[in-house]
């Protein structure tokens, strides 16, 4: 290969490229954050006994989740003021729908980590007399968060690299502000690489971390 | 039998009612009446499928009866009956209630893995009797010194034996100082070495004059430590009564044929 790398067009730009980093880390913490809420609000409805909860959930969440992401940011961002009348900022909108999509993952996830609890540990939260709710914040959260440590991290991992399908509808994040930075240096290699680092430096840590949690549980609690 | 204890003569403690269970078509419980008085020991004696198990479950509605009352003290657990006469199901709130006054120790322990020993102990006293955690873990640690694991407090369960944990989970139950101790099958998934390290610790209590209905298939403890046996077959009581005479006189058939088909397997037992 011919080609000449030049990487000082990323330190002269480097005021617009981390000020694109910190809308990313916005827009990360946001659409994270509302999607495990979103989670823990559709998890329960959709583990419910009466269909009449149990119904809706379901629907929402296998409608979300059968939606590519890309398809649901430019979607929410053309349709929703047409059908709601409220048009939000680009921004908005793509933390809105990155947490929706994230949280109907968060959703199952939550669940199949509920239900992956013994029986008997809640008996016993029960039969010492707990409420449901304490039995569900003392006993059952906690077991059931420990035992999907795992795809909860895998789908923190989505939700921050699917923050880029911002750059569709002209949120200022990392991906946006490289485009248009390689189009205005005529240097898209040196300007993706910076893109793909940024990624990685971002995310490595997380899974590490979240590794190492793992195996601290996993020994700690559960291995003999 | 009786493990040098005194019956109390009062009122009964407990009493069951008429109760009947369902799980679809199949009705396990027919029509089941008994009454615990206080510091008596109750022992359920039956095969496997025969009622017992869900019996206890009953006693504390982690199996909803289909039919018949359960009083603690006269106050029924689990329905409440309003002003105008209609019996309704309790609260989840005040259903709570009522299981704290009736501990239960299960069969495989279910002691909470994220906790420590003494984390596992004090969780009730704390959580839902509001007690001061510096007073829950002075009566924990004074619970697992009774049930001999005090210098265990501060390990995970997962590092204890099965023996061992069970008698965390005795002491769990018993730090809710609980009207009426369950115990359901609290040997079965033990290896028959540590069967009597549990068994020895059931027999204090008995001894103290705690009230308790133990399902079990120890015959050695239900003859030691218990006023009185049931058994239990097809979901009715078939017999009942002192041990000695329900283990060895009855005249009942149904009743000679179980006892004589336990005799050989449990002779020299641990207790």
């Amino acid at each position: 290969m011919s080609y000449q790398w030049d990487f000082s067009i990323l330190t002269e730009y480097r005021g617009l490229l981390l000020g694109a980093a910190a809308v990313t880390f916005q827009l990360v913490f946001l659409s994270v954050g509302l999607g495990i809420l979103i989670g823990l609000i559709l998890a329960p409805f959709r583990m419910a006994e009466r269909r009449l909860l149990r119904y809706p959930a379901t629907a929402i969440i296998e409608v979300v989740r059968s939606i590519p992401p890309l398809v649901l940011v430019v979607w929410c961002y053309y349709c929703l003021p047409i059908l709601t009348g409220l048009a939000l900022p680009a921004f908005w909108t793509c933390v809105f729908a990155i947490a929706l999509y994230s949280g109907v993952f968060f959703a199952e996830i939550f669940r199949a980590g509920v239900q992956a609890v013994d029986r008997g540990l809640i008996e016993a939260g029960m039969s010492v007399g707990m409420k449901p709710l304490t039995v569900m914040l003392r006993v059952t959260g906690p077991l059931a968060f420990l035992r999907v440590l795992p795809p909860f991290t895998s789908q923190c991992v989505m939700a921050i690299k699917n923050s880029v399908l911002g750059s569709y509808i002209a949120v200022g994040e990392i991906l946006y502000e490289g485009q248009r930075l390689s189009i205005h240096t005529f240097r898209p290699l040196e300007v993706l690489t910076l893109v793909a680092a940024f990624f990685v430096a971002v995310i490595l840590p997380l899974t590490l971390t979240a590794g190492a949690i793992e195996r601290h549980v996993f020994l700690k609690y559960f291995r003999r | 039998m009786n493990a040098g204890r005194t019956v109390s003569t009062d009122a009964p403690l407990l009493v069951v009612d008429n109760l009947r269970k369902s799980f679809g078509a199949h009705e396990v419980l027919k029509g089941v009446s008994l009454s615990v008085k206080p510091s008596q020991v109750i022992g359920l004696l039956g095969r496997s499928g025969s009622g017992k198990s869900t019996l206890l479950r009953c006693l504390n509605m982690l199996e909803v009866p289909s039919g018949g009352r359960i009083l603690l003290e006269g106050e029924e657990i689990g329905f409440e009956t309003t002003s105008g006469g209609r019996r309704r199901p309790l609260s989840a709130s005040r259903l709570a209630l009522q299981r704290a006054s009736m501990s239960m120790v299960f069969q495989h322990f279910n002691l909470w893995p994220h906790r420590t020993v003494l984390g596992n102990v004090v969780e009730g006293p704390v959580q839902v009797l509001g007690m001061a955690r510096e007073e829950a873990e002075a009566l924990g640690l004074d619970l697992l010194a009774r049930v001999g694991l005090r210098d265990k407090a501060d390990s995970y369960p997962i590092r204890l034996s099965g023996g061992q944990q069970q008698r965390v989970a005795i002491a769990r139950a018993l730090a809710m100082r609980p009207k009426i101790m369950l115990f359901d099958e609290p040997t079965s998934a033990l290896d028959p070495e540590l069967v009597g390290e549990v068994l020895q610790v059931m027999l204090d209590l008995a001894k103290s004059g705690t009230t308790m209905v133990v399902v079990t298939h120890e015959m050695s403890f239900a003859r030691n430590a218990c006023d009185e046996v049931v058994l239990l077959e097809g979901g009715q009581i078939v017999e009942r009564g002192a041990p000695d005479y329900v283990m060895t006189q009855s005249e009942n058939p149904r009743a000679r044929q179980f006892f004589a088909s336990q005799r050989p397997e449990n002779a020299g037992g641990p207790v």
